[in-house]
């Protein structure tokens, strides 16, 4: 009997997505700070003005328990596919755990990356669309308009992350009661046939933006909570406003251990990793497990 | 002085009446018979399949996250491979003035129709939403949108729409005159109605010739420059992508040479069973089996090269993600579909280049088989290895057909069979204005 | 050699083409009527008891939100429950057979069921405060709903008819403390004092047309 499972290969290869820092490595990148020169690009620079959202991941808080995988999807009405499916490649998991095996298979270490969508200012999802489908925003979020979706999954295929998921059959569970009661009326319910992924939360975007409006005051700081932030019982994932001075997320981008994913890309994302700071001794005692 | 191409010991209307008489006259074989009741039981078998893929999706093929495009977008690219070549044949050939063509290129011509119009099913078949594809056409809607013009599946659509257009009339307009002949020589009276019709009325007037003439060389000229914008537009659907092996600007000419190499593969692997089957060794004669088979080596020297230099680009760039792909592609799951490509298509027609084998009937249906075959491994190969490991390893996967991605594609075979033995019944096989033609300006007595 | 055709033939087949071309564009228009949003503009919808508008906010001189009570605070305006209706006709019209209906409602506890003029799809997530808000008055979307007798849909509500106000709101806005007037005329010089209204209210325009604003 085959185990489903969502991942199946857990070394990191040729990249190092997962990066780990040794304590005394981290104090000297702290003394003496090297930024990485920006990628040469074709592209002009996207304008950063109003409200630019970001999210910062903590590696060296994430301890790979899932609960913003299962909070994301019952905020965003996010289908369970069933084993058969899950066999098959087809979870429809917006942001997953990325376990991964560092050091001897007899005794590895293990690694937790979260990877929701990165959002990235140069998508080369949003290139592929034939129909604009995918489009971004002026906030720089990156857009999926279930609506316009015709299906070609070129997106997915650029997506070098992958954390585009496709409805490949009708997965949303038609009229039963128990689901429709479940469902959050502020998310669009995806018929087959259409792709989606990570919104940063839209739904609470637009919500707090317009409760903002309406009272006449400007978005805060923590005004947003998407739901994987929420649900992290360690406080691993910060989102909020890059733009605004001081807020959580841009005060985490300017650590030392930020890091964006296959930067070499030049996908130039808002989702951004600090990374995993350890102590070990010098026998190797002391290192993750 | 080069070998004419058609037997001087026929007369003109001897020829024409001796290629009618194919059409016309020819009792209808058991063997024609039971090709198309076979192909017809395929055909009803890919309509229903076809059914159940839009009732209920398409995650009943073996398609996942990430390797989200499969058999369809194979044979897609294999289809419309096919076709080009006989475009290349009808038309490139005609520009340049080469008379030898005629021999072959009205079912070569018959193919690239055929193929395209199977070719044009799986991109609707691959989406999501089928209902929904003619949103790639630029209409004024209610909703205020256009198509998204950066991306290359749009171009791709509007390449393969122009090209089933051109065409189809160039087959149609090609045809016109031949058809004219089989209704003057129809004896019955539903055949004398049913090439009448298609025959538009052609009275073979001086004036009629002129604008036939003309319209030929424009629509061929529409023609060549298409064959190659399509299949280059077919080749940005992947290199327009980042996906290791995608990601490279070999692909357009390799992909028209690739299709070029399919598509004359095809016709060569055609040519010789209908010579024999038909009689029509006068026409298709030595000369033009040797030199589509000349044509298939020079194309399968391009395919060589084409793979070394993926090779090269890889090992000369140093990008660690290629590297591992082509590591991948050799040593991993999918490798048997890369190292049948290299033999099947570089090195098995290397035989070619020797003039006693290529004069084995044996020999060049065999490397034709091999290269059909091979064509459509390479693009399987193309499309799964550069998705099935891509940049991230924790997204690494695997893609296995299902019984629903082989039904289309044995479905597409079926149809095509259908068409072509319905063209060999009813249609004129060969270009007779064309070889009395030649036949006039070899021996104007 | 005799002609297989006879002469009848070529018009016939001009004919033939003639009828193909004239089927597709029948069936062009009958899936467009078959596409269009229902209820089609400008037809009143039937509803359990003829409500007038006109009668209501014209005659009597109802604000929108005495009815339509969350306009201001949430996405959905709101349809009023019986008890709203019972406040005026449990003295007027007690025994009207026109009412009929809203009193057995009261009785039985159970809504009156009004059917729904303006309906947009499920994957647009329109917002009726913020509108408000940033100056989009009632009627501009509405129509003149005060001289409605009964009510219809007196625009498009196509996506393509949202953007025109999205892409250049200033052709539109109105001082937010107009919103709900039903006779307020935009000046003759609409632009400008739509562009300070603009200003004033911080909308910014770039962002409008922006597909995350209505789709998620």
């Amino acid at each position: 009997m085959t185990l489903a499972t969502t991942q199946n290969h857990h070394r990191m290869e040729v990249d190092t997505p997962l990066r780990t820092l040794t304590l005394a490595d981290y104090r000297r990148q702290r003394e003496a700070p090297r930024r990485e020169p920006p990628l040469p690009s074709l592209y002009p620079a996207v304008p950063r003005q109003g409200q630019a959202w970001g999210m910062s991941i903590d590696l060296g808080a994430c301890i790979g328990c899932g609960a913003c995988t299962v909070a994301c999807q019952a905020e965003n009405n996010i289908p369970v596919v069933g084993r058969e499916e899950v066999k098959r490649g087809r979870e429809m998991h917006w942001i997953r755990i990325d376990r991964y095996f560092v050091g001897p298979s007899e005794n590895p270490r293990f690694l937790f990356q979260p990877v929701p969508c990165m959002h990235c200012e140069n998508a080369p999802c949003e290139v592929v669309c034939p129909v604009a489908a995918t489009v971004h925003d002026s906030e720089g979020l990156n857009l999926q308009v279930y609506n316009r979706c015709v299906g070609t999954r070129f997106c997915s295929n650029n997506c070098p992350y992958k954390v585009r998921r496709f409805n490949f059959l009708e997965y949303a569970g038609g009229k039963d009661e128990s689901i429709q009661a479940q469902r959050n009326p502020q998310v669009t319910v995806r018929q087959r046939g259409v792709m989606e992924k990570c919104t940063y939360c839209l739904q609470r975007i637009n919500a707090a933006r317009i409760q903002a409006r309406t009272t006449g005051r400007e978005l805060r700081d923590g005004d947003v909570i998407t739901a994987c932030q929420g649900a992290c019982p360690t406080r691993a994932i910060v989102f909020g406003d890059l733009n605004l001075v001081d807020s959580a997320v841009a005060r985490a981008v300017s650590s030392p251990r930020s890091y964006a994913l296959l930067r070499e890309l030049g996908t130039r994302p808002r989702t951004t990793y600090l990374s995993r700071v350890s102590n070990p001794r010098d026998d190797g005692a002391g290192e993750d497990r | 002085m080069s070998e004419p191409s058609a037997s001087p010991a026929n007369a003109a209307a001897a020829m024409t009446d001796g290629v009618t008489a194919i059409t016309l006259e020819r009792p209808t074989g058991m063997g024609w018979m039971v090709g198309v009741a076979v192909a017809a039981l395929v055909v009803v078998l890919f309509t229903a399949a076809l059914g159940y893929l839009f009732m209920t999706g398409v995650g009943i093929w073996g398609i996942n996250i990430p390797v989200a495009w499969g058999f369809a977008l194979v044979n897609y690219v294999w289809w419309i491979g096919i076709a080009m070549a006989g475009t290349f044949i009808s038309a490139a050939l005609l520009l340049l003035r080469q008379g030898w063509r005629s021999g072959v290129s009205r079912f070569a011509e018959t193919m690239t129709v055929i193929a395209l119009v199977i070719a044009g099913l799986f991109p609707i078949m691959h989406l999501g939403r089928p209902w929904f594809a003619y949103w790639l056409f630029p209409y004024p809607n209610a909703m205020g949108l256009w198509p998204q013009w950066r991306s290359a599946l749009v171009w791709d659509f509007v390449a393969i729409a122009c090209y089933v257009v051109v065409s189809l009339m160039f087959w149609y307009l090609a045809m016109l005159p031949d058809l004219a002949s089989l209704r003057d020589r129809a004896r019955r009276r539903g055949a004398q109605v049913f090439y009448g019709l298609l025959a538009l009325g052609w009275r073979g007037e001086a004036r009629h010739w002129q604008r036939h003439e003309s319209a030929s060389r424009l629509l061929a000229g529409f023609a060549v420059p298409l064959v190659f914008m399509v299949h280059s537009m077919v080749a940005l659907d992947f290199s327009e992508g980042l996906a290791p092996g995608w990601h490279t600007t070999l692909f357009p000419p390799f992909f028209v040479a690739g299709a070029l190499f399919s598509g004359f593969a095809v016709v060569l692997a055609m040519a010789i069973p209908l010579r024999r089957i038909y009689g029509l060794q006068d026409h298709i004669t030595d000369l033009h089996v040797d030199r589509l088979a000349r044509l298939l080596l020079a194309a399968s020297l391009v395919m060589a090269y084409s793979y070394a230099l993926e090779l090269f680009g890889g090992l000369y760039t140093g990008d660690h993600h290629e590297l591992a792909m082509l590591e991948n592609r050799m040593t991993g799951i999918y490798a048997p579909a890369y190292w049948t490509t290299l033999v099947l298509n570089a090195l098995l027609p290397q035989l070619l280049w020797s003039r006693r084998l290529r004069a084995r009937e044996g020999v060049l249906l065999t490397v034709s088989v091999g290269v059909i075959v091979g064509m459509w491994l390479e693009r399987f190969m193309l499309v799964i290895t550069s998705l099935y490991r891509g940049f991230m390893p924790s997204d690494y996967g695997t893609f296995y057909p299902t019984m629903w991605d082989w039904a289309h594609l044995l479905g597409s075979l079926g149809l095509c069979a259908l068409l072509f033995l319905l063209f060999l019944r009813l249609l004129p096989l060969l270009p007779m204005f064309e070889i009395r033609r030649q036949m006039h300006e070899e021996d104007p007595s | 050699m005799a002609q297989i055709f006879r002469r009848s033939a070529d018009w016939l087949l001009k004919l033939v083409v003639a009828g193909g071309v004239l089927a597709v564009v029948a069936v062009a228009l009958a899936w467009r009527g078959y596409v269009a949003s229902q209820p089609p503009m400008g037809q009143p919808v039937k509803q359990p008891v003829p409500f007038s508008h006109k009668h209501h906010v014209k005659e009597v001189g109802l604000d929108c939100r005495y009815c339509h009570t969350a306009v201001e605070t949430s996405s959905y305006a709101g349809i009023p429950p019986t008890t709203t209706c019972m406040t005026c006709h449990s003295q007027l019209f007690r025994t009207a057979p026109m009412l009929a209906p809203v009193r057995r409602s009261l009785a039985e506890g159970r809504s009156l069921g009004w059917n729904r003029v303006h309906l947009l799809a499920d994957f647009v997530y329109f917002d009726h405060s913020i509108h408000l808000h940033q100056g989009v008055g009632c009627v501009t979307c509405h129509g003149p709903v005060d001289e409605m007798q009964l009510t219809y849909r007196a625009e498009p509500l196509t996506m393509r008819w949202c953007l025109e106000c999205h892409r250049e709101p200033e052709r539109h806005l109105r001082p937010r403390e107009h919103v709900f007037d039903m006779d307020w005329k935009p000046p003759r010089d609409q632009l400008s004092l739509g562009r300070e209204l603009v200003a004033r209210y911080g909308i910014d325009t770039s962002r409008l047309a922006d597909c995350s604003v209505c789709h998620r």
